[in-house]
């Protein structure tokens, strides 16, 4: 079938749903942003006030530590979340406006990219305050933080087609974040728990990777080796295509699903 | 000789009526493994065959569940044939459901940026038909009011002023004329027929078969899914008028 749908401009349209949801999001509470910030500096109190003893002797700035490992972490869940259930939530769009669908999805997480990029303006502040320093190495974050989006975005591609056939994915999904969230290195130093064959396994994920390349340049001043950071990107890009040609495969009939 | 816009060839449309909800991942499974229940196939279109030159409107007419509907999500690219075959040689604007894309809690003015970016416009465009958009919708004094403010019927106008703007070849129109008052309508029709001289066309499905007499030079008509004439409106008007008796 021959298509001839008004041409769409891509970009118009991820930044309107982009800046319409950022906008939506922080409307209606007091404190607007403020409230965003909030819940990693809620998390970061508590895990800092739990293990600065143990685990965090150990460890170099261990705040600013924990707030990266929060910071990149919230992003990653709180995006695939949103991403998972964004189909769904425009199901009103999808059904009677043409468009590319994508964008619904790689929008919701942008939007929270958006948040994470100013928490991370905080993180740098925050390393400023508790004297880890500046370096030219900083500017290798914002590649850090652009890797981290194409694996959420990847990952939302992935499964927000599938929750429109099976709704309780995002049960599943919460269980695996809650998972994952021990068995990212947010409040440890994997090196403390495991090693050998076990600790090759854990550093395959790039989330633990994405973490490690941050928290080298923040800490450290150092970029992360050229190896590390070409899997990361291949993990990122791999994740990313195969979300684009599962979401191309599995919404053909999106609108008589969902 | 006026070229073809919109080639239809014995199109048929089946829908899956699951018989277990809600869905979840071990009935996917089940459904995988061919342990589930039977799945019923409803038929919302039969061999539908028809073909519409630029410049040409056409009426669709039918009862409810007769497949209008259906046909305009076909041509508009949201559902799939099962059967037969759809082209569409031009650009389209569908307007299917008035309303539907704007954000209530969003302004008038970020409501037009927002739906009128999700069916092809430009934001340079948007900037340059703002005024007329608002003025056509006779919105002018409501441009900063959040859209849950405003009644149905203005959210509904303001979605065809946004729609009325964009410049394709065939605008696809399913029973949006009872938007609005006589005023309004009226300004509706003279868009169609600024369109019609401009040599662009249109499809219209609606149960208001005066309206369909004043719009549209040719008319199909659904029944069951099934098409049951296809010729000028004034015939096939007068056969759906006796049918129905």
């Amino acid at each position: 079938m021959q298509r001839g749908v008004a041409q769409h401009d891509y970009w118009n349209i991820t930044r309107e749903l982009t800046v319409s949801a950022f906008k939506l999001r922080d409307q209606g509470t007091f404190l607007g942003f403020l409230w965003t910030l909030l819940q990693p500096l809620a998390m970061l109190s508590v895990l800092y006030w739990l293990f600065r003893g143990r685990m965090g002797q150990s460890i170099e700035h261990f705040g600013l530590y924990l707030l990266v490992g929060i910071v990149l972490w919230t992003f990653f869940a709180t995006g695939t979340s949103k991403g998972l259930l964004s189909l769904v939530m425009r199901r009103d769009l999808i059904c009677a406006v043409t468009f590319p669908h994508e964008l619904i999805t790689v929008s919701a997480v942008l939007t929270v990219l958006f948040s994470s990029t100013l928490e991370f303006v905080v993180v740098l502040g925050f390393a400023l305050a508790v004297g880890a320093g500046i370096s030219w190495a900083w500017l290798w974050l914002p590649v850090v933080l652009v890797m981290e989006a194409a694996l959420v975005i990847g990952c939302a591609l992935l499964f927000a087609p599938w929750y429109v056939y099976a709704r309780d994915l995002d049960n599943i999904w919460n269980i695996l974040l809650r998972l994952g969230f021990f068995l990212t290195p947010i409040f440890y130093l994997p090196e403390q728990f495991l090693a050998g064959v076990e600790h090759k396994i854990y550093m395959l994920n790039p989330v633990t990777q994405i973490m490690i390349h941050a928290r080298a340049i923040l800490l450290h001043h150092e970029l992360p080796s050229l190896g590390a950071t070409v899997y990361t990107l291949t993990v990122c890009l791999a994740v990313l295509i195969a979300g684009i040609v599962n979401f191309r495969y599995c919404t053909r009939d999106l609108a008589e699903h969902i | 000789m006026a070229s073809i816009l919109i080639d239809v060839s014995h199109l048929t449309k089946d829908f899956r009526i699951e018989s277990t909800t809600p869905s979840s991942l071990f009935s996917r499974i089940r459904k995988a493994l061919w342990l589930r229940g039977q799945t019923r196939r409803l038929r919302a279109l039969s061999d539908v065959t028809f073909q519409l030159e630029e410049g040409q409107s056409l009426g669709l007419v039918g009862n409810n569940g007769a497949g209008k509907s259906t046909l305009l999500r076909i041509l508009s690219g949201i559902y799939r044939p099962t059967a037969g075959s759809c082209h569409v040689y031009g650009r389209l604007t569908p307007v299917l459901e008035l309303g539907v894309g704007m954000h209530h809690e969003l302004s008038v003015r970020e409501n037009v940026f927002l739906y009128g970016a999700l069916i092809g416009f430009r934001r340079a465009q948007l900037v340059e038909l703002f005024d007329q958009i608002i003025a056509f919708a006779e919105l002018t004094d409501f441009v900063e009011v959040k859209a849950k403010e405003l009644s149905t019927g203005m959210r509904q106008r303001l979605t065809f002023s946004i729609n009325a703007h964009l410049e394709t070849d065939l605008i696809l129109l399913d029973e949006i004329l009872a938007v609005g008052d006589r005023s309004f309508r009226e300004k509706c029709y003279g868009v169609f027929q600024e369109r019609q001289r401009k040599g662009k066309s249109l499809i219209l499905a609606s149960h208001d078969l005066d309206a369909i007499a004043q719009v549209c030079d040719r008319c199909l008509m659904l029944e069951h899914g099934e098409q049951h004439a296809l010729g000028p409106t004034a015939d096939v008007l007068a056969q759906y008028r006796s049918d129905r008796r």
